[in-house]
């Protein structure tokens, strides 16, 4: 569904990605994990054509997004949705507005069609009668649940999630990851979880990818992760100062 | 020389800008009627009252400086005809405009580089609408349409603060002064002033997204660029408004 062959990415003189070389499974749950900083958030940027790599190639569905024109994109993005760190719901327009954003904007559906999608959408994340209240009437949980409803609204082939338990309590972090998991298995969507923690991604992905120094150094199934031999990768997933990976490096 | 080339490149992109909304204004995308009406209401209507209270004591101002030189020439009656002039071909149109970039303009950077800071920005384009058309355009018309009707009400605004002076202090009907006033004004002196308005308007439209769009970080980033869209406002303002003023003097005299 998404490779990416030989990635490079500077920002000024910070080289962030190195020659990312990744593929993701069609209807699969991918995480990527890494130390915060490593390039994940970046890499999910990307993929998505919020940024245009240095070098390198981007096949989504077998279409090379690299250097593609902005209608050429836009038909990308409305296959492809983004669930953001901080759920970026947008804070001028209440929850139906920010749910069925896509839905007023390119399908041609009449007023009834589309608040029917938007409250069926809030459904599948367990959220009933807000589509009334603001942004910042929600709690974080809330907030990040209404992201979810918005990136799935017009049905993508794939969402990408860039930190989704982040700045949410344990309880409210399970409800998301079984989120994912059920609407993975409900809508056969391909996913992709970018997240350094590693307790919560092992609950929603089928395959993990390590990224380091803006490389991948692991890539296999979820089980394979404790047998790797790596000692970069045994250190990140023991959690431990002590090794290959310096405490400083990012 | 490398400010300079600081300079060509922050000019280049207004440019750039520019006619990034003027395509998006032409594009087949359907426009946001209420959108716009919102913020015309937002960017014009809600600076009415500091547009008043400035334009009505300025008006009083100058009546009071022009009083002081013309009673010495024992010319008082001419009241009218300096406040009118100065209002309408150089002190509405400037001070209505500080006003706006500083109150509006402000406004317009704040929002749009506190929805950078929250990643709204990157989210309108993963979901297939650009920053510029969704969120720039409307408040660009906004400005373009209403910051004229403001100049030309702190126009009558000016006016009326120089008629409290001429009827109070040197006894001027309300007739003879409105008479005065029209007599001195001329077609070519509302068009310099509507001119200088829809120029100073671009001014704060460019510089007030531009600056949101450059803001990084959090809310030391949204300071920052609202601080950088009030001050490079009002220079690019006062410098418009000369170039303007020596070109209206050689083709409008």
């Amino acid at each position: 569904m998404i490779e990416i062959h030989n990635l490079y990415k500077k920002f000024g003189s910070q080289e962030v990605l190195r020659g990312v070389e990744l593929n993701i499974e069609r209807s699969s749950t991918h995480a990527i994990i890494g130390r915060s900083g490593c390039g994940k958030s970046v890499l999910l940027k990307h993929i998505i054509g919020l940024l245009q790599p240095d070098r390198g190639d981007i096949f989504i569905g077998g279409v090379n997004i690299v250097g593609i024109g902005e209608k050429e994109k836009k038909d990308i993005r409305l296959k492809i949705s983004m669930v953001f760190q901080e759920s970026a719901l947008f804070d001028f327009l209440n929850v139906e507005e920010n749910v069925g954003f896509v839905l007023q904007r390119y399908f041609p559906w009449d007023r009834k069609e589309i608040k029917e999608r938007v409250r069926e959408s809030l459904e599948m994340v367990g959220l009933y009668h807000i589509e009334k209240k603001y942004p910042k009437e929600l709690s974080g949980g809330m907030k990040k649940r209404v992201a979810i409803a918005r990136a799935i609204a017009f049905r993508p082939r794939v969402i990408l999630y860039d930190e989704p338990t982040a700045g949410i309590d344990p309880i409210g972090a399970d409800v998301i990851n079984s989120l994912i998991v059920r609407l993975h298995d409900q809508l056969a969507i391909t996913s992709v979880v970018v997240s350094h923690d590693l307790e919560n991604v092992r609950k929603v992905a089928d395959t993990i990818s390590m990224m380091l120094g803006g490389r991948i150094i692991y890539s296999g199934r979820k089980d394979d992760l404790s047998l790797c031999h790596d000692e970069r990768v045994k250190q990140f997933v023991s959690g431990s100062r002590q090794g290959p990976i310096s405490a400083q490096e990012v | 020389m490398s400010r300079l080339i600081k300079l060509a490149y922050y000019l280049g992109s207004l440019v750039f800008l520019l006619g990034e909304i003027i395509s998006s204004f032409f594009s087949r995308q359907k426009k946001n009627l209420l959108d716009i009406i919102n913020q015309m209401i937002f960017l014009g209507l809600d600076s009415l009252g500091l547009v008043s209270v400035v334009a009505l004591f300025t008006g009083i101002i100058i009546a009071f400086q022009s009083a002081y030189q013309l009673q010495r020439l024992s010319s008082e009656i001419y009241i009218a005809s300096l406040v009118v002039l100065s209002l309408t071909r150089e002190l509405g149109p400037v001070l209505a405009s500080l006003i706006v970039a500083g109150r509006s303009g402000a406004a317009i950077t704040a929002q749009i580089s506190s929805m950078k800071a929250t990643e709204q920005l990157d989210a309108l384009k993963t979901l297939g609408a650009e920053p510029v058309e969704y969120l720039i355009m409307p408040r660009f018309i906004a400005l373009v349409v209403t910051l004229p009707l403001l100049i030309v009400y702190a126009d009558f605004l000016g006016i009326l603060g120089g008629y409290i002076v001429g009827g109070s202090k040197f006894g001027m009907s309300f007739g003879l002064y409105f008479r005065m006033s029209l007599e001195a004004l001329q077609f070519k002196d509302i068009l310099a002033g509507l001119i200088k308005s829809f120029v100073f308007a671009i001014i704060i439209g460019l510089i007030s997204a531009r600056e949101a769009f450059d803001a990084s970080g959090a809310s030391e980033g949204v300071g920052i660029a609202v601080n950088k869209e009030i001050v490079r406002s009002f220079i690019m303002i006062i410098i418009a408004d000369c170039f303007l003023t020596t070109l209206f003097y050689s083709i409008l005299r």
